[in-house]
């Protein structure tokens, strides 16, 4: 008996704690400052809507938002094209070159690019690749190949390898058994994969921060820090901006839960 | 001879993603390490060779850097510690997959899908001393003395950002015990009930053992994401009140780009890298031990 | 076209390892011969098979198909198709997709491929499952897809690597009578592997006997059970196994549990020591009036035949463990004690290779 209220306690308090700050994100958004001091943690009356039309209408989000979809797209793209074609060469070599190669990017793994921030400041300066959304792009391939590669070659090691044998009878060269068997076949790995990509990506404030100077520039993250020195306490202008930004992770997530949740576990639970 | 069922074209798979890993993570950890043991300040041409300077005063005079250290790991140490327990038991609590289990497991890890700064600037407000969530609610419950200045108190200022950092995280931990959990087969706690095993006994013998494993990947994935704070600490605090939110990623930054001092910063970088690397091997020695 | 193989001083070395798998192996195989590798697990006869297929590099020695010497061609040059173990079907595609690949890949014009996959499939009773994938198929139908990718290639040699083993009882003896008669049918020289004797004395042409990567007889079926060429041979082919005793030379003949069996002098001479093995299968073993005492210990009764197995004491005391198959008389009673006089006896050396010395008389 008391463990069961116990259990209802401790869930319905995480409850509370998980859910009240995203209810008052929420809620803050429609109401105007006056209210939200009065009334931080109740429902809003009336409804204000100008917090959201200045917003769209004012700031740059508009850009922000277009320049993280641009990012965002490519990045996980091509990082899912890197990877899995070095996945699958990886599980064609001997054990040996093979494990080097693994190795290799799962140096990347234990020590992560934040380490190296002074470096690739300086690199990509001198390659002409700060303020560009290229450079971003760039970056962002780079520091997510570790996790992309261990992911799908834990994968593509799991295939039966006589399949690929009978292909190769068959007259299969590489790049026709990568791309009729192994790419077809890795499809549940390829999505978790790129949930997790996706979020990594669209979430990231570092390399905007590190790289990126003008403000057209920007990626969402990086435009919401600005907020904060340009709303300062003006909340309810800062949560528009933080709901805006976050629409689409939230609208896929509503739409997607199961494979969120395995995706952002995959890189963690298969290893 | 060469086998005839392979062939060197497999390199040609895995030359482009090298090529770019290459250039862009392991050419600028080469020269971090180069970097280290200059005073160079990123713009005169010649670069000075200064040996482990840079290190020796790191650790005996640099206050403001050893400050950071010790920020740094006990902000890893309160994380990891509540992250664990709080994901552990919110696991157990919604092992059994119900209508009702998988929705609180989905709400629960929605924090994760939000970006760092979202988080940070929500958790500002929260912790606003005037008029955020935990200060007005105080208030309304008639604590009106217990006011605390959240993120401006020197020493309290680190727990809060762990706590924020907890709120972030848990989620995502939770359902990887809950991975590991419905790994155990029903078999294993049936069996147990019968040798006339309680609650408690069951978790001390069965499933605390046998979820080891997941423990240690939560555990490690944890104290990964710990050290990759930056943007959490960025957005809330910058690395005050007097440096008492100030970590390594953020020391780095600030003497790196703000500052200019790119031999004291990468060699920061180089303590920040070696730090790392020692509490994964830690972690897994003490995996190994516990295993056994 | 089909054409034959030939091993020359074929060997594979693992890396590391001192003892080869396969240990200069010479064979040669007609063509549209049905050829058995058989032989216990680990004795070679599938690295055989991948050396052939090129799945496996050659360590010396050499592989012809045909005139071609193709020891360094590479496998997907060797216009060899095989059936693995585990069918080895690609589960996201149908059925005729799975059947066409290879087709597909050399870009064979639509018609033809549709016409071969229409007649394999007609030839394996598969025309209803053509658009089915792997997984909506009993493991019946998918050994029959595997075989129809094979088919539709029409190779130059097919490989059959344990195709059977993942039937239960009664689907293998039917498939295997069905495969035997699609190669004769089709006339293509096929190298099948299989652990299971039965098999290979039923389907094959001639059957290879494999033990610890080295050939020991590659013979017909009739000729490895009635003349094998050394006792592992002898034993390993027959079911039950044929009963050996380790027996002494005595004047004019061989002692068995204080019975003697005559020996030609001629034979007995050519015995490396003074004790020889003396193999007698177990329809041999003759219940006499006189005999060597056999104590009953089983009687298993199949209907069609009787098994009798039983002890034989040595003059030592120790005991031999006898199989007998008698016909034509009622079964003993377990305890009892019967008097076997062994027929058509072989005798093998004692020492080394145990070759044989003598068959069947």
């Amino acid at each position: 008996m008391i463990a069961r209220v116990g259990r209802w306690l401790f869930l319905g308090g995480f409850v509370a704690i998980i859910a009240a700050p995203v209810y008052i994100v929420i809620v803050s958004t429609v109401k105007d400052n006056a209210q939200l001091f009065t009334n931080p943690i109740g429902l809003p009356s009336p409804i204000v809507l100008s917090n959201y039309v200045r917003m769209l209408t004012e700031s740059s989000i508009d850009t922000s938002f277009r320049n993280s979809v641009v990012v965002t797209a490519a990045a996980v793209v091509l990082t899912l094209l890197l990877a899995s074609l070095a996945s699958f060469g990886i599980t064609r070599l001997t054990r040996v070159s093979g494990g080097l190669l693994f190795g290799l990017f799962i140096l990347g793994l234990a020590v992560p690019a934040q380490v190296n921030i002074i470096p690739i400041f300086l690199q990509f300066k001198s390659l002409g690749l700060t303020n560009s959304l290229v450079g971003l792009i760039i970056i962002n391939i780079a520091s997510t190949l570790p996790i992309s590669v261990f992911i799908l070659t834990t994968f593509f090691r799991q295939l039966p390898p006589d399949m690929f044998e009978s292909a190769v009878l068959d007259g299969a060269g590489y790049l026709r058994q990568y791309l009729s068997i192994a790419l077809p076949l890795s499809r549940p790995a390829l999505g978790a994969t790129s949930i997790f990509l996706l979020v990594i990506v669209w979430n990231d404030l570092l390399y905007p921060l590190l790289l990126i100077t003008e403000q057209s520039k920007w990626t969402l993250p990086r435009t919401l820090l600005g907020f904060q020195g340009e709303y300062l306490t003006d909340y309810t202008m800062i949560f528009t901006g933080v709901i805006i930004a976050s629409m689409p992770m939230v609208i896929m997530y509503v739409l997607l839960q199961r494979f969120f949740i395995a995706g952002l576990t995959a890189g963690a639970v298969k290893g | 001879m060469r086998h005839p069922a392979r062939s060197p074209v497999a390199y040609l798979f895995v030359l482009p993603a090298a090529i770019f890993f290459a250039a862009f993570y392991l050419y600028p950890a080469v020269m971090t390490l180069r970097y280290s043991v200059t005073d160079w300040d990123g713009y005169s041409p010649d670069i000075r060779f200064v040996g482990l300077s840079n290190f020796t005063r790191l650790f005996t005079t640099d206050i403001i850097f050893q400050q950071a250290l010790g920020n740094t790991l006990r902000f890893m140490l309160v994380v990891v510690i509540l992250q664990t327990f709080f994901s552990l038991m919110l696991a157990l609590l919604l092992v059994r997959n119900t209508r009702g289990t998988i929705a609180l497991r989905t709400l629960y890890f929605f924090p994760t899908i939000l970006s760092s700064v979202s988080v940070g600037l929500i958790w500002l407000f929260i912790y606003d001393p005037y008029f955020g969530l935990i200060n007005e609610t105080l208030r309304r419950v008639g604590a009106d003395g217990v006011q605390p200045n959240w993120l401006g108190n020197p020493a309290i200022a680190l727990y809060a950002l762990a706590l924020t950092q907890v709120w972030f995280h848990v989620g995502q931990m939770m359902v990887i015990y809950v991975a590991g959990l419905q790994q155990i087969p029903a078999e294993v706690f049936e069996a147990a009930s019968v040798d006339g095993a309680g609650t408690w006994d069951k978790f001390r013998r069965i499933t605390w053992p046998l979820l080891l494993p997941t423990t240690v990947l939560v555990m490690a994935y944890t104290t990964m994401q710990s050290f990759r704070a930056f943007e959490l600490v960025w957005s809330m605090t910058q690395g005050g009140p007097e440096g008492a939110t100030e970590i390594l990623a953020t020391l780095i930054y600030k003497t790196g780009l703000l500052n200019f001092q790119i031999g004291m910063a990468t060699a920061q970088s180089v303590i920040f890298m070696l730090l790392i690397l020692s509490v994964f091997w830690i972690q897994r020695r003490a995996a190994a031990l516990a295993v056994r | 076209m089909t054409q034959p193989v030939r091993f020359e001083g074929a060997t594979l070395t693992y890396p590391g390892a001192t003892i080869p798998a396969v240990n200069q192996l010479d064979l040669a195989i007609d063509e549209g011969e049905f050829l058995v590798l058989v032989g216990p697990s680990g004795c070679g006869k599938s690295t055989c098979l991948r050396m052939l297929a090129g799945l496996e590099a050659v360590t010396a020695g050499s592989i012809h198909i045909g005139a071609r010497d193709v020891t360094n061609v590479a496998a997907k040059d060797r216009d060899i198709a095989m059936v693995f173990q585990n069918y080895a079907l690609y589960p996201h595609m149908s059925v005729a997709e799975n059947m066409s690949f290879a087709l597909r890949i050399q870009k064979a014009p639509r018609a033809e491929i549709d016409r071969r996959v229409r007649e394999a499939a007609a030839l394996l009773d598969l025309t209803d499952y053509l658009d089915r994938k792997p997984k909506a198929l009993s493991g019946g139908q998918r050994q029959r897809v595997a075989m129809g990718r094979a088919i539709v290639r029409e190779p130059q040699v097919f490989l059959m690597d344990e195709p059977l083993s993942n039937l239960d009882a009664k689907l293998r003896v039917q498939t295997r009578t069905q495969i035997a008669a699609l190669q004769k049918r089709l006339g293509t020289t096929t190298v099948y592997v299989t652990h299971d004797q039965v098999e290979a004395m039923t389907m094959g042409h001639r059957v290879a006997v494999l033990k610890d990567g080295l050939l020991q007889q590659v013979d017909t079926p009739r000729a490895l059970y009635d003349t094998p060429v050394n006792r592992f041979v002898a034993t390993f082919i027959g079911s039950p196994a044929m009963n050996i005793f380790q027996v002494p030379i005595v004047d004019g003949g061989v002692d068995l549990a204080g019975w003697h069996v005559p020996v030609p002098r001629e034979v007995l001479s050519r015995a490396s020591s003074g004790e020889v093995l003396l193999g007698v299968r177990p329809e041999a073993m003759r219940f006499a009036a006189e005999g060597a005492p056999m104590t009953v210990t089983l009687v298993e009764e199949l209907g069609s035949d009787t098994y009798v197995y039983g002890t034989l004491a040595r003059s030592d005391g120790s005991l031999d463990d006898v199989v007998a198959r008698p016909w034509g008389i009622a079964s003993p009673a377990v305890g009892a004690t019967v008097h076997v006089a062994p027929q058509d006896v072989y005798l093998f050396d004692g020492a080394g290779a145990q070759v044989r010395l003598a068959a069947g008389g």
